[in-house]
């Protein structure tokens, strides 16, 4: 089973064509998805979407919804999932936007897939361009799907979200400790003097 | 009725013109030629104007009209105008017909003029390049140069057309990378070494180390009409020359701009003594090397020659001599020297004349001693062209009463404006700055006013960290809130560890 074969997959709008030049020429302005929003490990950062100014209204399949998987196209392909939070922004054309077929498969599920090492792997195997890495939408189409169970893609996904947690909670806790050592080093400090 | 030339466009065109040059040539060498032009123009639009007026004026009588344009500011002949050379875009000989007109112009208007072209060849091969290339930029440039108009009534009046050779030369200082800081103070430095020195009417106003004059423009701008006495020195022949044509752009007619060496060759001089100014303001080369090889005799061995205090007729370094190779106390002692009873300066200097020891120290103990130094501003990094170098402001003053040193830290985050290639002052922070220096306020993580007793007591070290702590107060730590966080989070990993082994479970692993 193919990636094509359980999902649509377009890519997102050629910013150029639709960029106003002047103030004068402005028709509408949309919160813009681009690179930095995007770390390495499939996380949306909501700091500052940046704003693209455009001389047309633009139709609604460039934008998110909730649902929607994005890949990057360039290096290192990494993969996210659109949630209610994020939906409703300009997606350029270095993102390709995968609409999964959700009778058979969980959008978070295809995210997590797609940023596994074994589609990793495949996508250098195919990789288009020498110097920046970077794949197409025909590449992708052709990617193999691993077919699993719905309530096993629930239980994954579950799984996931906790280890994301996990590695929260891990990061508060280090920061606690750094303070309590601090502390501790203060008053040792202060009894010193 | 012709619409007005806006700045924009003005500057624009200008920048297209550079296009011209730009790849071919270095921009700190074609800039001479863009800024010649662009003076050119504006020369010939201005005489093609008043003849206009005086043709109607005068009913066509020629000879009062030649009477009358005599008297303008510069006279012209028909060769010398902008309209013949671009007449003559398509001469194979262009540029000797260039170099022509500036004689001419030159010729005409000596006391003005004398010696401001000499730097400038338009029939340069070795510049330009051979016959065939240089008659295609040549051409390229008179008519990018057509595209403008320069009358006075259409630019209104000398603020824009001066400020569009400013924007000019600054955009040159950008492109020139390390050299461009060499003729060039960034505008809001300028602008708040001329508020820090307060100019007054009929005052006397120096740069011993001036460019192309835009600092002293600055200074001159303070005072209502102007009405004050310029004068600045240039090493560089070439920018001489754009200093004095920024003058004239500026409808500054008698600034006395010398070509020369300031410190081997002062030459402001009164009945053969340094003159003496109320207002002196610099941006001095950082810590120029051999600053003192004007001084070596004809056939002194470079290496063998050392600087002595003795040497300088004017008896400027008795204070001590500033090392061979970092000429900053050496600027400094020459315009405490050129200082006038009462006078005001303010200069530009790299953060290491606080601190450095040896003859600098030495330096620093006497200007402390004779209570010239009045404050010390530590400014943002990455303010001015082509480098890094940390630097800071230091104001003198002759005669002063009180016995303190005020201390201002403008170099922290929030006391200026970060720019992709280089940072920037606004109007605030300048006008902080200014403020604090005039109430001479202790401001916190700021500024700080020190004794000359304190700057005794740390050695006449006038780094600023030592007078204005900038240091950011730690969080006080509560413990009983780490530990219950900490008790908490630990808890927390405990619920997601059992959440896991569950779900996995049902993956069956």
């Amino acid at each position: 089973m193919q990636l094509g074969d359980i999902a649509k997959i377009k890519t997102g709008l050629v910013l150029s064509r639709k960029k106003a030049n002047a103030e004068y020429d402005a028709k509408a302005k949309y919160n813009l998805l681009t690179l930095r929003n995007i770390s390495e490990d499939g996380i949306i950062h909501n700091e500052s979407f940046e704003v693209f100014v455009s001389k047309d209204e633009l139709d609604n399949h460039y934008f998110t919804e909730e649902g929607d998987v994005l890949m990057r196209l360039s290096h290192p392909h990494t993969s996210v999932y659109i949630d209610k939070q994020h939906r409703g922004l300009l997606v350029p054309s270095y993102f390709a936007i995968i609409k999964a077929d959700q009778t058979e498969f969980l959008p978070e599920y295809v995210a997590w897939y797609l940023n596994s090492s074994e589609v990793k792997k495949e996508l250098e195997r195919s990789q288009a361009g020498s110097r920046i890495p970077s794949t197409n939408k025909n590449v992708l189409k052709t990617l193999p799907v691993a077919k699993t169970t719905l309530s096993k893609q629930k239980a994954l996904i579950e799984l996931l979200m906790l280890h994301q947690k996990e590695k929260t909670l891990y990061k508060m806790l280090i920061e606690e400790k750094e303070l309590w050592f601090k502390g501790i080093s203060n008053q040792i400090l202060k009894e010193s003097f | 009725m012709e619409e007005k030339v806006t700045q924009q466009q003005i500057n624009g065109v200008l920048w297209q013109a550079a296009d011209t040059f730009r790849g071919k040539i270095d921009s700190s060498t074609y800039k001479d030629y863009i800024l010649t032009m662009l003076f050119i123009k504006y020369l010939s639009d201005s005489y093609k104007e008043h003849l206009e007026e005086y043709t109607k004026r005068y009913d066509g009588d020629e000879q009062r009209i030649q009477r009358a344009l005599s008297r303008e500011r510069f006279v012209l002949d028909e060769h010398s105008t902008f309209d013949y050379l671009y007449s003559k875009r398509n001469d194979s000989e262009i540029g000797e017909i260039i170099n022509k007109a500036l004689e001419r112009l030159e010729n005409e208007n000596t006391g003005k003029l004398r010696g401001v072209f000499r730097n400038i060849d338009f029939n340069s091969e070795s510049i330009l390049g051979k016959a065939k290339e240089r008659n295609a930029i040549l051409r390229s440039l008179l008519e990018d140069f057509n595209k403008l108009t320069l009358k006075p009534s259409v630019v209104g009046g000398e603020d824009v057309i001066g400020d569009a050779y400013q924007y000019m030369i600054e955009r040159f200082a950008s492109d020139a990378g390390k050299k461009g800081g060499e003729f060039y103070t960034p505008g809001m430095a300028s602008e708040l070494l001329a508020r820090l020195v307060k100019p007054q009417e009929n005052d006397r106003i120096y740069d011993p180390t001036c460019g192309s004059g835009s600092l002293l423009i600055r200074v001159a701008n303070q005072v209502s009409n102007n009405k004050v006495a310029i004068y600045g020195q240039e090493r560089n022949g070439a920018t001489q020359s754009l200093a004095l044509m920024n003058m004239y752009l500026h409808g500054i007619d008698d600034a006395k701009i010398e070509w020369g060496d300031t410190l081997s060759n002062p030459l402001h001089l009164e009945e053969g003594k340094l003159m003496k100014f109320q207002a002196i303001v610099a941006n001095p080369p950082f810590s120029l090397d051999k600053w003192a090889i004007g001084f070596a005799g004809e056939g002194t061995n470079d290496k063998k020659f050392k600087m002595e205090a003795g040497l300088d007729p004017h008896r400027r370094f008795e204070w001590g001599v500033a090392p061979s190779s970092k000429g900053d106390y050496a600027f400094v002692q020459h315009m405490l020297y050129s200082l006038a009873e009462n006078g005001r300066m303010a200069t530009i200097l790299p953060h290491g004349v606080l601190f450095r020891g040896a003859n600098e120290k030495k330096i620093r103990q006497q200007i402390i001693e004779m209570n010239l130094l009045d404050a010390v501003i530590g400014l943002p990094e990455g303010l001015f062209f082509g480098t890094g170098i940390p630097a800071c402001i230091m104001v003198f003053k002759k005669n002063r009463k009180r016995k303190d040193v005020l201390f201002i830290d403008a170099s922290m985050e929030g006391n200026y404006e970060k720019g992709k290639n280089q940072n920037k002052l606004r109007e605030q922070d300048l006008e902080k700055i200014v403020n604090i220096y005039e109430k001479r306020e202790k401001a916190e993580k700021y500024s700080s006013v020190a004794t000359l007793d304190e700057i005794k007591e740390n050695d006449y070290n006038l780094n600023i960290p030592r007078y204005v702590d900038t240091f950011e107060e730690e969080e006080v730590v509560d413990m009983n809130v780490v530990k219950e966080n900490i008790v908490k989070i630990k808890k927390e990993l405990q619920e997601v560890d059992a959440q896991m082994e569950q779900y996995l479970k049902e993956l069956g692993l």
